[in-house]
């Protein structure tokens, strides 16, 4: 699991490669909301890949999470990415992110 | 994975190396190992770090992995100097083309186009893109109606098609609404599909519409491949591109079907069967449409388009996507997005649009997208004019029989092609030229035919073949190379006492599927013979099975199941169906018998007819001579599985009557059942069935009796 250490008060951003284009979306849950906030902040256009130099009219958008450290202490935060009308099917990706909110010194 | 980390004071630091790590899921053919997790995250670059700059070359890309460190390298076959895989499909969203971009296309030549699909041809005549005296009859010099039955709807049982309006309704303007999904009683469209997690959208728009036309034009259920296509092209699964590159490649090397090369997600090499010329829609152009008058213009006379627009998050699950008609309320855009669009209705202000998201999104896969949302009439649309799809003989393995086939040769791509037995056990072949209707004798061949031969179009690359008893009482194959344009001699084989003419397919066990042969035997048994395909092996004998059998006739099909029908006359005067059951061993079962006072061989099809989509099976229809006239027949595969005698017809020329049915097709003229017949004075005569009516046409060539 990938760790971020932040203060308290610090904002975070994190950026997951999306698949708007083929329907999916990721959502992310924080574990312990008296930690951390986490907000969609909207998408931010895909980055030129080795096999996509000028990323195509069918190209997805990389989707923005922001993360606000709230109070000391750890939490993980859940993404998935699934197709928001398909209730009941598992993730076509996932990931978790454990974040460590340090007291500003 | 663990990234040592340091504190960010900034109020917003994005997480650079997550982007790079989101990236490797589509470089899996260029980095190794490939198997990244879809999102990383360091904190050490951000905002602005060495990632987001353009990598143009391998030697860029291979300095910024060693200078971070990076546990996987650029794969050593490309150089430094080498670029990086680029593939032109759209370029970003400032490049793809804008209908205000180029010129205007002039559709004008491709309306006034003489469609075969009846229903079309009436509409571009109610639209005055086609004058009505330039309309010719179906046959030169007129025809004369021998049989009428009443028209029905396509809907689930057989019978005749519902029938166009009348050549010469009054003129309308553009329609209200169109929906391919349901249009003239018939059904267009396939059954919805899903692109799954690749940015594959632009290729299941371009095959879609390609696979409409060819429904539209042909008559046919063609089900498609996007993996073909999106395979072909090399591309790995999250490469993202415009349509205009699937129809440039489909232009180049036509689009196969699913059992030729699958749409997955795997990205596996692209290896599709060896027969693959022989089961390709091929597509000689398409073009852009430039204007909304236009597209809806194309909608109505000439079918189905592909489009794109941009996507924003509420298109996921907006209750206007289900319900309504969808215009954007989100502004969070999520990239680009290409469908085909089916129809449009003035009414709701809205395209119909088909999406390829599977059948929980939206209503059915479908949702109703308001004009103007999303930039979809900003970017260019495009079509496939009506006569450029050609349909493979794969395609059409079903709806033909004996010794008639619609070929892909042609004006349109439709001639119809007839072999039948000459002087000196020779065989000849005629053919009607698709844009003249004339018939017309071509090459004479071979020695020792001894009663009609029996004709497959196969995907050993578009060759035709032919299978007739000999005069030694066995069977001999021939076949036409399409790539010499010779006919060959394929050789003699099967029994040695050969008493009937032989039924004959391509099955799909083994790509190229295997042949099948059912003939009848001196001890009134009928004999299954095969060949084993790939690779080509010799003729072998499958069983014996049956009794009391006086005729074998054209009459064999593969079902969907896998296992063959074929029907035969009894000894009795009746037809009876004997089918093999694949699934439990191949063993011969009889069936049903029907039909009376039968003593010719019958010709038996599987039409579209009954088949609501692609993946089902339509009714048969059979067709055999009588008592000197011809008896239609059909099965209605979809519902009660009993024969029912649809209509009784004979020929119109004075003091001969019909001999025997030789061949029987559905074509691509509006679903119409065509049937060529022996006369009693030995000429051939054209038969079809047109919006319920059989007429009699013209009597071509001759058979030696």
């Amino acid at each position: 699991m990938t760790t971020v250490e932040l203060f308290v008060g610090d904002c975070h951003t994190i950026r997951l490669r999306g698949l708007g284009t083929a329907g999916f979306a990721w959502s992310a849950t924080v574990d312990d909301p008296q930690v951390a906030r986490v907000t969609s902040i909207g998408t931010a256009a895909p980055e030129p890949s080795p096999d996509s130099p000028a990323p195509g009219f069918s190209s997805s958008r990389d989707e923005l999470f922001e993360i606000l450290a709230l109070n000391a202490g750890q939490t993980v935060i859940r993404c998935a990415q699934t197709r928001p009308w398909q209730k009941n099917a598992p993730p076509h990706a996932s990931t978790e992110i454990l974040f460590v909110v340090r007291p500003r010194p | 994975m663990r990234e040592s980390s340091s504190f960010f004071r900034c109020s917003k630091a994005e997480s650079s190396l997550g982007i790079l790590f989101g990236k490797s899921v589509r470089a899996e053919t260029l980095y190794s190992p490939a198997s990244l997790v879809p999102m990383g995250i360091s904190q050490r670059n951000p905002c602005k770090g060495v990632f987001m700059e353009k990598i143009r070359t391998a030697g860029q890309l291979r300095r910024i992995l060693k200078e971070e460190h990076a546990t996987w390298t650029v794969n050593p076959r490309f150089k430094d100097d080498d670029p990086l895989p680029y593939y032109k499909m759209g370029g970003d969203l400032s490049q793809v083309p804008k209908i205000s971009s180029g010129p205007r296309t002039d559709i004008s030549k491709h309306v006034s186009r003489l469609t075969t699909n009846p229903f079309l041809l009436q509409r571009r005549i109610e639209r005055g893109f086609v004058k009505r005296e330039s309309v010719p009859g179906h046959i030169p010099g007129g025809s004369q109606p021998v049989a009428s039955i009443p028209a029905r709807p396509m809907g689930t049982s057989g019978g005749a098609a519902a029938a166009p309006a009348p050549v010469g309704a009054p003129v309308v303007g553009t329609s209200i609404s169109v929906d391919w999904r349901n249009r003239f009683g018939w059904p267009w469209i396939t059954n919805m599909k899903d692109q799954g997690s690749c940015e594959s959208c632009w290729v299941f728009s371009a095959v879609g519409t390609v696979e409409a036309q060819t429904r539209i034009e042909h008559c046919i259920w063609s089900l498609r491949s996007e993996g073909d296509v999106h395979d072909g092209l090399g591309v790995v699964c999250l490469q993202t591109g415009g349509p205009a590159t699937a129809f440039d490649w489909m232009k180049a090397h036509g689009v196969a079907d699913p059992g030729c090369w699958p749409y997955e997600q795997s990205n596996l090499p692209y290896a599709p069967t060896a027969d693959r010329s022989g089961r390709t829609v091929r597509l000689d152009d398409y073009v852009s449409l430039n204007t909304i008058q236009d597209q809806k213009d194309w909608l109505d006379t000439v079918g189905p388009i592909s489009a794109c627009f941009d996507v924003y998050q509420d298109f996921w699950w907006g209750t206007d996507v289900t319900n309504t008609v969808y215009t954007q309320q989100s502004n969070v855009p999520e990239g680009g997005h290409c469908i085909v669009i089916v129809g449009y209705d003035d009414n709701l202000g809205a395209w119909l649009m088909r999406n390829s998201w599977g059948t929980t999104w939206g209503n059915a896969g479908y949702c109703w997208f308001g004009y103007g949302q999303c930039n979809i009439d900003a970017y260019t649309k495009y079509g496939v004019p009506n006569t450029d799809c050609n349909p493979d003989p794969w395609t059409k393995r079903r709806i033909h029989n004996g010794n008639l086939y619609e070929s892909g040769d042609g004006a349109g791509h439709r001639n119809f092609e007839v072999w039948s037995v000459a002087p000196s056990h020779a065989i000849r072949h005629y053919y009607r030229d698709g844009a003249s209707l004339n018939w017309a004798l071509a090459e004479t061949f071979g020695n020792d035919c001894h009663a009609s031969p029996t004709v497959q179009g196969t995907t050993f690359n578009r060759n035709f073949e032919i299978i007739y008893p000999t005069t030694n009482h066995r069977l001999h194959h021939w076949y036409f190379d399409q790539s010499t344009a010779v006919w060959n001699d394929g050789g003699v084989f099967g029994p040695h006492h050969v008493h009937g003419i032989p039924a004959f397919i391509q099955s799909d066990y083994g790509a190229p599927g295997n042949f099948e042969v059912v003939v009848r035997t001196k001890d009134s048994k009928l004999a299954h013979w095969w060949r084993s395909s790939n690779p080509v092996g010799p003729w072998t004998e499958g069983a014996v099975f049956g009794h009391d059998v006086e005729l074998s006739a054209h009459t064999l099909i593969q079902r969907r199941d896998r296992g063959l029908d074929v029907v035969c006359v009894t000894e009795h005067g009746a037809m009876q169906r004997y089918w093999r059951d694949d699934a439990h061993g191949m063993v011969w079962k009889a069936g049903e018998k029907f039909g009376r006072h039968v003593k010719t061989p019958p010709v038996m099809i599987e039409g579209q007819f009954g088949a609501a989509n692609e993946t089902l099976q339509g009714n048969y229809e059979l067709c055999v001579a009588v008592h000197g006239s011809i008896e239609h027949w059909w099965r209605d595969n979809q519902g009660t599985q009993t024969w029912q005698m649809s209509a009784t017809f004979g020929t119109n020329v004075p003091g001969v009557h019909v001999e025997q049915v030789l061949g029987l097709l559905e074509s691509s003229y509006g679903f119409d059942l065509e049937v060529v017949a022996l006369l009693s004075n030995g000429g051939l005569q054209h038969f079809w069935r047109s919006g319920g009516t059989w007429h009699a046409g013209p009597v071509f060539g001759s058979v030696v009796i």
